[in-house]
């Protein structure tokens, strides 16, 4: 008992939690999830579709915001690496990503926009990043590509992957065959392992009924030295119906471009997947996880006779 | 389509048109924003640990003073939406005038004013966003009506809501107290729900405030009940106005301000099936 609740009935319960402003979903977010729950990242986003069916709000929303973050960072040895962090990394807090939108917009400020609306990152930042130290305070472990490819048994919700830049970039951005994308570094980072990657890639599949899915990246044109950072976004539509149309790729090529050039919008025709490409100032939805007493909500209460 | 059930959520904003908005946005067009009597009927029927008795809610019930065509002094309860049914209307006041000789905007105690025409129409049960609910005498109300709709209006004399006690008050003078009748949807209702506040602490009085006593009923204007709630149902007979508020659990206030924070319940259909909240996450 607790304060006279009765805590026997808690169980998890997911929220989908929106607002037109980034930091203010993240903020009702993790207010929701409190000390013993979590918002979820990439690879949980992706867990629930892989176990729901097709006609569930996880399929039929067409974006989801994930507490995942993929960042662009120099190692002391000056090699470029690319850090994944799953379950809330440099942009963990409504406050961090508040002092990117406050930050001077000069052209050569440390901690505001890149020309591509990722968010630069301090070296500091960057550095802490590598060896696993977040600004909160906590500490997460750090998985080389190869060894997180292996398999890691017992993942925690929060870790990160250290992936060469190179293999970051190489790895192709656009629709992406679904066997392909089995073999995707960045897919198998997003998804948290292999074997994830392949349960909801097989599972995609048979929703989209296609031969591909999106799963985009901006390695390949933004500049390599500026440390930076983007939160990845899980993108759909309604049914998918996106997924046959706009078919005219370069129809699908506007609406990638959408993504990242009207920086405060989404654009609902910017095709279908998994996007580390999107503005980072801009709307969120969220889903937040937390233990919830059922016997004291009042959801179901009658309030008619 | 057949796991549909009325599902209830908490709507809370800091500023009572937005959280009006948002929980209108939820109701949908199956749904409804609780009213008073909705909100006691819930209450009557839930556990004491269920957050329903553990807060505070806004009602979707409204409570307005007008005069009759023949000169008499009324008001005139309206639950499920009436004047204030739209968070348009409460902007209206909150950005009118602030000069007093203004026929909008707020009254000197905060309730917000409303045009003759308004009060005109209400009386005879038009309501600004053009739809008609069945207007009763509080005499026939009290007696029972059989199949009351989710929105109605009910017509009591001024005089008799001003001489209703404001205060705290013995559960069995409750019963029969006239505002308290209409707020809670009828004689049933109220003393059902007065038996069950009275059983959470065994506690022999509850609050019960109206402002008629001293506003001017020459002014028409309208009010939003409140329903009091707090962690615990503690401080449930404090007579201390200094404890009013997130401490103090005391009844049922119709003397709120207007311009406030809000807390609503919205409740619409929904899919269980289709909803996210009970998919695995992690492994």
């Amino acid at each position: 008992m607790n304060d006279g609740i009765d805590m026997k009935d808690n169980q998890m319960e997911a929220a989908v939690i929106y607002d037109s402003h980034l930091p203010n979903a993240l903020r009702q977010a993790l207010e929701y999830a409190g000390d013993d729950g979590f918002v979820a990242s990439m690879p949980q986003l992706l867990h629930a579709r892989a176990n729901a069916p097709f006609d569930n709000e996880i399929w039929n929303t067409w974006f989801f915001t994930s507490n995942s973050e993929e960042s662009l960072a120099k190692t002391p040895q000056g090699h470029r690496v690319v850090v994944a962090v799953h379950g809330g990394g440099i942009f963990a807090s409504p406050e961090r990503f508040r002092r990117l939108y406050h930050a001077n917009a000069s052209r050569s400020s440390s901690d505001g926009f890149t020309g591509w609306f990722g968010a630069e990152i301090v070296d500091r930042e960057a550095r802490d990043l590598q060896d696993g130290k977040l600004p909160d305070g906590t500490e997460i472990p750090v998985y080389p590509f190869d060894e997180f490819k292996r398999g890691v048994a017992d993942l925690p919700r929060r870790y990160g992957v250290v992936l060469d830049f190179e293999t970051a970039r190489k790895s192709e951005s656009g629709l992406v065959s679904f066997d392909d994308l089995k073999d995707d570094p960045m897919m198998i980072v997003r998804a948290g392992g292999v074997e994830a990657a392949a349960a909801y890639l097989d599972k995609a599949r048979g929703y989209y009924n296609t031969e591909a899915m999106g799963n985009w990246h901006s390695f390949n044109y933004i500049d390599p030295d500026q440390a930076q950072t983007f939160v990845t976004f899980l993108f759909d539509s309604l049914a998918g119906a996106s997924i046959e149309e706009p078919s005219d790729p370069e129809s699908r090529q506007q609406g990638n471009a959408d993504t990242w050039l009207t920086h405060y919008r989404i654009s609902r025709g910017a095709g279908f997947g998994l996007r580390g490409d999107t503005a980072m100032i801009n709307m969120a939805r969220y889903v937040a996880v937390a233990p919830r007493d059922a016997s004291t909500d009042l959801r179901n209460l009658p309030f008619t006779n | 389509m057949a796991d549909i059930k009325m599902e209830a959520a908490i709507i809370f904003e800091p500023h009572v048109p937005n959280a009006l908005r948002r929980a209108l946005d939820y109701a949908g067009d199956d749904g409804f924003v609780a009213s008073m009597p909705q909100l006691l009927c819930a209450r009557a029927n839930a556990p004491y640990d269920n957050i329903i008795w553990n807060t505070w809610f806004t009602s979707n019930s409204e409570e307005s003073v007008v005069t009759t065509p023949q000169g008499h002094h009324v008001v005139v309860a309206v639950h499920g939406g009436g004047i204030y049914a739209s968070p348009e209307r409460f902007e209206r006041t909150y950005r009118a005038s602030v000069n007093r000789s203004n026929t909008e905007g707020f009254t000197g105690q905060y309730a917000g004013k409303i045009s003759p025409r308004e009060a005109s129409d209400v009386l005879n049960g038009k309501l600004p966003d053009g739809s008609e609910i069945p207007v009763f005498l509080f005499d026939e109300f009290k007696r029972g009506v059989a199949g009351l709709p989710w929105r109605y209006a009910v017509v009591l004399d001024f005089e008799l809501a001003r001489k209703s006690t404001r205060g705290y008050d013995p559960f069995d003078v409750l019963k029969e107290e006239p505002n308290m009748i209409v707020r809670a949807g009828g004689v049933e209702p109220l003393a059902a729900y007065l038996d069950k506040a009275r059983d959470r602490h065994n506690t022999k009085i509850m609050g019960n405030w109206h402002p008629y006593n001293r506003i001017d009923p020459d002014q028409p204007q309208t009010r939003i009940p409140f329903l009091a709630g707090n962690q615990g149902g503690v401080n449930t007979q404090d007579d201390d106005d200094d404890l009013y508020g997130y401490d103090a659990e005391y009844g049922m206030g119709g003397d709120a301000c207007i311009h406030n924070m809000a807390r609503y319940v919205a409740v619409a259909p929904r899919s269980v099936s289709t909803s996210l909240r009970y998919l695995p996450f992690e492994s």
